[in-house]
């Protein structure tokens, strides 16, 4: 449509200096983060910083909680290790699957600008989501790898794989519920409810490898519980999640990703509109 | 998208001023077609009859643009080449890969399973510790660099995994500069392991460009992971044998001393038994107290009976002195006054060393049991590797798996190909 911009002689003669960005994309992105950072926290003294400390509190308050009644973690000796290679990983879904999932919500009235598209508001708050949660992943695990002086054997392929696999299957599950919570409100409460037991059966607490039999074979077609699994095995050399299919887990993550972009871009005029 | 939207208030206006002309085009117009304004312009036309007609010319049928034509070479190039580059390659250039099989499991004699018995249920899903430890060392041995290099002192992997290496590049083993790190990281694409924790069955499966090379590997892998574990079991074996057979020897050489010290007692002071001896001691005094009795007995009838000057008083006075020194004598070695020579010192000595060897040999007796024990339980906890498939032969090719790698291929290069299409659609729909 930036053909016929150039016949309309009005926009050189008045503004000969208001040339057109140069990456439009990239600055309404931009400009969406730093409103949602001043957003999220902005009133509250320290700022954004809450978002980073806000996590770091639940996860220690956390696995002080379990520690409490689980004699030794299931992996390595340290607790806390255990608990937060299991947490983060599951809180970078949760958090990235809610943040996408409210986008329109929250950016709808700046949709109104041409300038401004709803994948900019979607790219932004992802790319947010993400920056966050892997600042709170490096704070808090290098903090306990300082405190608890051992060594680990860390290799970073199986977090990173697991990491993207949660972020790209989060991204557009976050886009689809978005939908249809634009469409049915009640959506969101449903989806609340249906993932109460998601934590649980993600092996954050309980490993697959000691889970019943009966529970494996339906357990194993949890892609988040790959995922976790996959994390841990980075960190913890002498676990090996061998039953972790990464066909599985990336096919399912880019099916759900490209649904959810067809699904927006196909009806996010309707989410708007309500 | 947007297309649509702006098209769809257009369509029935037009279309009920021009009948059926427009029809065909209307659902196709341009995003570049000319806004509404073309629903003023409409109806002037009719009035003027065979004038050039001054009407914006009509949307023309939706034609290929630059952008479908970009979609559609990214098509090619995302979706169609790859998969195609895919099929050509597994059909011409991949060689047949061949699999062998077998199973196994680390058993050991003890009762090591008794404390996961103990703690099943919810225990141990809240703690339980992975029983089949051996397992997992076994599972972490098979990929490791050592047993690569153990298979390759004994079998020459680089020429076996790379057969087809100019044909089948992707596949097949680039022996290059040979280093160990090359070919585990190789072997770890050829030997696919799965260990299940709770039966503890290790599944080893070995593939190689023919049958009979998969299954040799196999067998050496075999052979080299029940060395490991025999080699294993020796370990913790000696390691709790060592300790018993130390004890067992400090308490012989105990026994050893204090049986030569009693023999170097004995020489020294020509004494088998002290208790014996002191009692012959006594016989002796007792037996010289006697005469002494009997000796003082005659002197006191002599007296009684001759004079003093007889010639025979002086003669028992004598005697009676010879044996009253004789006793003190004898007492005086049997340990009545102080001396080095002297029987209670001696028999002090004697008795403490007594003491000593008794000691060493109960310690002994002791040593010997707990060694016993030490041995038999070293026996119980050894451990060997059960193994219920012995390595396969295989008879038809089953890797590459065509299919797999195929529809792999299709259904990601089609899933990152739609993703980035659709992302480029959206931040393309600015304005």
């Amino acid at each position: 449509m930036s053909e016929t911009n150039p016949p309309v002689p009005l926009g050189r003669i008045a503004a000969p200096s208001l040339k057109p960005a140069r990456f439009p994309a990239f600055r309404s992105i931009g400009a969406l983060v730093l409103r949602e950072m001043s957003a999220t926290y902005g009133r509250n003294p320290g700022g954004y910083v809450w978002a980073i400390v806000e996590p770091i509190g639940s996860i220690i308050m956390l696995s002080i909680g379990f520690a409490l009644f689980m004699r030794a973690p299931p992996l390595g000796s340290n607790f806390v290790l255990f608990f937060a290679t299991g947490f983060l990983p599951f809180t970078l879904y949760t958090s990235v699957t809610t943040k996408v999932q409210l986008a329109l919500r929250y950016t709808k009235p700046l949709l109104t600008y041409p300038k401004v598209v709803w994948i900019d508001a979607i790219l932004a708050r992802l790319g947010l989501a993400i920056l966050t949660e892997m600042t709170v992943m490096t704070i808090v695990i290098t903090s306990i790898l300082m405190v608890v002086k051992e060594q680990f054997l860390i290799d970073y392929v199986p977090i990173m794989q697991g990491l993207s696999i949660l972020v790209i299957g989060a991204a557009g599950l976050g886009m689809i519920n978005g939908l249809i919570a634009a469409v049915f409100p009640l959506w969101p409460t449903l989806w609340g409810i249906l993932n109460r037991p998601i934590f649980l059966a993600s092996g954050v607490v309980f490993l697959y490898d000691s889970m019943p039999v009966e529970a494996q074979a339906i357990m194993w077609w949890n892609p988040i519980l790959q995922a976790v699994a996959l994390v841990r095995s980075g960190f913890y050399s002498s676990y090996h999640a061998d039953f972790v299919s990464l066909t599985y887990c990336y096919a399912l993550g880019m099916i759900v990703l490209a649904v959810g972009l067809l699904v927006m871009r196909k009806w996010h005029k309707i989410a708007l509109e309500r | 998208m947007t297309i649509a939207r702006t098209a769809k208030p257009l369509g029935p206006a037009t279309a009920s001023r021009q009948e059926g002309v427009v029809r065909p085009i209307i659902s196709a117009v341009p995003a570049s077609a000319p806004p509404p304004r073309v629903a003023p312009l409409a109806p002037v036309t009719p009035m003027r009859p065979g004038a050039a007609p001054r009407v914006p010319p009509s949307a023309r049928p939706a034609r290929f643009k630059l952008r479908h034509k970009r979609l559609v070479l990214s098509f090619l190039g995302m979706v169609v080449a790859p998969v195609v580059a895919t099929a050509l390659y597994l059909t011409i250039f991949a060689t047949a890969q061949y699999a062998s099989y077998m199973a196994f499991t680390v058993r050991s004699e003890g009762h090591a399973a008794a404390s996961a018995e103990l703690m099943g249920g919810f225990g141990a899903l809240l703690g339980g510790s992975p029983s089949g430890n051996d397992g997992e060392i076994l599972q972490n041995y098979i990929l490791s660099q050592e047993m690569v290099a153990k298979v390759s002192a004994r079998m020459d992997l680089p020429t076996l995994f790379s057969v087809n290496e100019t044909w089948d590049p992707v596949f097949s083993y680039h022996p290059g500069n040979g280093t160990i790190e090359a070919m585990t990281a190789y072997w770890k694409r050829m030997v696919h392991i799965s260990h299940d924790s709770k039966s503890g069955i290790i599944e080893l499966e070995i593939t190689a460009f023919s049958p009979e090379a998969a299954q040799e590997i196999a067998k050496v892998v075999h052979e080299e992971s029940t060395a490991m574990i025999n080699n294993l079991s020796a370990t913790a074996r000696e390691d709790s044998l060592r300790y018993a057979a130390a004890d067992l020897d400090r308490a012989l050489d105990q026994v050893k001393s204090a049986r030569e010290a009693i023999t170097e007692f004995r020489m020294k002071h020509q004494i088998v038994d002290v208790a014996a001896d002191v009692q012959g001691q006594y016989g002796i005094i007792n037996g010289l107290q006697q005469q002494l009795a009997t000796a003082l007995v005659e002197y006191d009838l002599l007296r009684g009976s001759t004079t003093a000057t007889d010639p025979r008083l002086p003669q028992v006075e004598l005697r009676i002195q010879a044996i009253r020194d004789r006793i003190a004598d004898e007492r005086q070695k049997v340990g009545y006054s102080d001396g080095e020579g002297s029987y209670a010192t001696i028999a002090s000595e004697y008795e403490r060393l007594t003491v000593e060897r008794e000691f060493a040999e109960a310690l002994y007796v002791a040593a010997m049991s707990q060694h016993e024990m030490a041995l038999t339980e070293a026996k119980r906890q050894t451990r060997y590797l059960a193994t219920h498939i012995q390595p396969t032969l295989a008879q038809s090719s089953e890797y590459p798996r065509n299919g797999f790698i195929l529809a792999s291929v299709l259904l990601f290069s089609f899933l990152i190909w739609s993703v980035m299409g659709l992302i480029y659609y959206a931040v393309r729909d600015r304005n």
